[in-house]
């Protein structure tokens, strides 16, 4: 039988105590869209090159995720606060995929994290959990995970099923397709003071087709190995996130 | 009396109550089992640390090698297309038949001394051997399978919860085992028993064809298939031009890199005269092709080795003594170790013939 020793006990208590009696804490959760509107499996949008699409499926790996709080002695360097190293696959199908495990603590300015999967991951052989090869989001040919897969339709593909599908991985330089993403929270001041208001993470899938290069399904249906086309998505997504300000 | 009856039912509650409680379970721990690196050989690349060597995990891992539910229709297996007699190679075929009347698009090379690899595949695409399975499960001109489900076939099978228990302690099923069972048995698999090497270890001498073929192939061929693997495990340009059909441009598909085209992994020479075809999509069919390739066919490009810039001269009498010198590679003692055959058969004692050489 298990039992749980007494001075874990007392821990445990003296853990929740403590998140109990700290102030506040927000959750965080991404928000799919596209534009301006709410991203919607069904709905039709206008990509930058200005041709027609659906998207279907859209999921990517975040990790790294660190905060960032101005420190109560102003001469001292600013803390950095790990909130997770963990990895987590955002299925923009799937709300419960969305809402981060963790919560942000008062009073940060910046909330750091990394899209895509530790080199590490890619080089110490099968990893399990969320980063099981079985996950689909795993090159089997090439060793490498997917750090990032949108999946749709488009008249502008020319291809079977004018199906077009971005697969972006690659994580050894020169074709490193992991991004860091730094979102401030200055402009939320105001409401950090509300105890657990939750911070939402607009995602906008229309960068993945702007931003720093433009991509045409017309001349790029497919990405499904490491290298340029990989990159240059991943420059643009990298910019498809904003907070909130509801 | 009445309390008496209510003792009573508590008793008994609780003795009901300790029925349900979790039994100590009689954990049977896994032999574990030494790797032993050959004398004079470098130490292995694969870190053991990670996935000891036990009894238990390679059983089940040769259990998998040879397991035909791996594949999509049941029916074909690791084993298929590598063969104990032709070194775990695809014996006689220059590419292999996968699921639905496929066919791959490289040669199934021979598998041994895979502890020493760090990386797999003619273009060195996959770093970790544990992976490797993967590839030619979830390809759709090989096994044709996906992971999931396999993992599902797996753990609704009749043996393999208990396999996997007595592997790893405990009967969960997921892919980061079964790469680590099939490593197991893979990693078991050295070839270290070729009369060359019982020149080397003092037990037995070349005669005179080999002696002078080993002079020829350390002044011209032991910079690329170095001893005492037979490989430097480099991607080299050999001058073999484009297939037109199969496209396949080897290690540049993996870094993209364009002094990367046509580059592909040299391969070990050890049980060199067991694994014809020859070639990433073997194209060679017997070492006289290839040695004709080196001295004239080759097609020397930019990026061609430089050693090969001038092609390789060889001269007939070379050719037959480096041919004497090759033979000595052959490791009959790994061609038939039981430990690697399919469970419950013994391996084939008629080899087939080669009579390409």
């Amino acid at each position: 039988m298990n039992r749980i020793p007494p001075y874990k006990a007392i821990f445990l208590f003296g853990v929740l105590f403590a998140a109990i009696a700290s102030k506040a804490q927000h959750s965080i959760a991404f928000i799919p869209m596209y534009g301006a509107e709410k991203w919607h499996p069904d709905s039709s949008y206008t990509n930058f090159a200005g041709e027609s699409l659906q998207i279907n499926k859209c999921l990517f790996y975040t990790t790294g995720w660190k905060a960032i709080r101005s420190s109560q002695n102003k001469s001292q360097e600013p803390d950095t606060i790990l909130l997770s190293d963990a990895h987590y696959l955002m299925d923009l199908n799937n709300p419960n995929s969305l809402k981060l495990p963790f919560t942000l603590p008062a009073n940060c300015t910046q909330l750091i994290f990394t899209l895509g999967v530790d080199s590490i991951k890619n080089t110490t052989g099968i990893q399990s959990g969320v980063l099981d090869p079985a996950n689909g989001m795993f090159w089997t040919w090439r060793t490498g995970y997917i750090m990032a897969r949108m999946q749709g339709t488009s008249p502008s593909a020319n291809t079977a099923g004018k199906r077009f599908s971005y697969d972006v991985g690659g994580f050894e330089s020169p074709y490193n397709a992991v991004r860091t993403i730094t979102l401030n929270l200055a402009e939320k001041k105001g409401l950090n003071s509300q105890a657990k208001a939750p911070h939402y993470i607009l995602t906008d899938l229309s960068f993945w087709f702007k931003g720093k290069h433009t991509i045409s399904i017309a001349q790029m249906p497919n990405c499904h190995n490491a290298g340029k086309l990989a990159m240059q998505l991943a420059d643009n997504y990298q910019q498809m996130f904003q907070l909130s300000l509801q | 009396m009445k309390k008496i009856g209510t003792i009573l039912f508590f008793v008994f509650i609780v003795v009901a109550a300790l029925g349900f409680m979790e039994q100590p379970e009689k954990r049977t721990v896994p032999r574990k089992k030494a790797f032993i690196v050959p004398n004079g050989w470098p130490q292995p690349v694969y870190d053991f640390s990670k996935n000891p060597l036990t009894e238990e995990g390679i059983e089940l891992g040769r259990q998998l090698f040879y397991e035909g539910q791996l594949s999509r229709d049941g029916n074909i297996s690791c084993g298929t297309c590598h063969q104990q007699f032709g070194a775990f190679n695809n014996f006689d075929h220059p590419l292999s038949h996968g699921i639905d009347n496929s066919l791959t698009t490289r040669n199934a090379p021979g598998l041994f001394n895979l502890a020493w690899q760090k990386a797999f595949m003619w273009d060195g695409g996959i770093n970790h051997l544990d992976l490797q399975p993967l590839a030619p499960i979830t390809a759709h001109n090989e096994m044709g399978e996906t992971i999931e489900n396999i993992i599902q076939k797996l753990r609704k099978s009749k043996t393999y919860p208990r396999l996997f228990k007595e592997a790893f302690g405990d009967p969960t099923i997921n892919t980061q085992r079964l790469g680590k069972a099939l490593s197991q048995f893979l990693l078991t698999m050295v070839s270290s028993n070729s009369k060359y090497d019982r020149v080397l270890r003092g037990t037995d001498s070349f005669n005179l064809p080999e002696k002078l073929g080993y002079t020829i192939f350390k002044s011209k061929c032991s910079s690329c298939h170095t001893e005492p693997l037979f490989t430097d495990f480099s991607y080299r340009n050999t001058g073999m031009p484009l297939e037109p059909y199969l496209q396949d441009i080897g290690r540049m598909t993996i870094t993209q890199n364009p002094a990367d085209s046509l580059k592909f992994k040299v391969p070990s020479l050890r049980n060199v005269m067991a694994t014809f075809p020859y070639g990433h999509d073997g194209r060679f069919f017997s070492l006289n092709n290839i040695f004709e390739h080196y001295r004239s066919n080759m097609q020397v490009m930019a990026n061609t080795d430089t050693l090969l810039k001038n092609k390789l001269p060889l001269s007939n009498y070379e050719i037959g003594q480096l041919k004497a010198f090759l033979q000595t590679l052959t490791d009959s003692v790994f061609l038939r170790d039981p430990r690697f055959a399919a469970p419950g058969t013994s391996p084939s004692a008629t080899r087939p013939l080669d009579l390409h050489n």
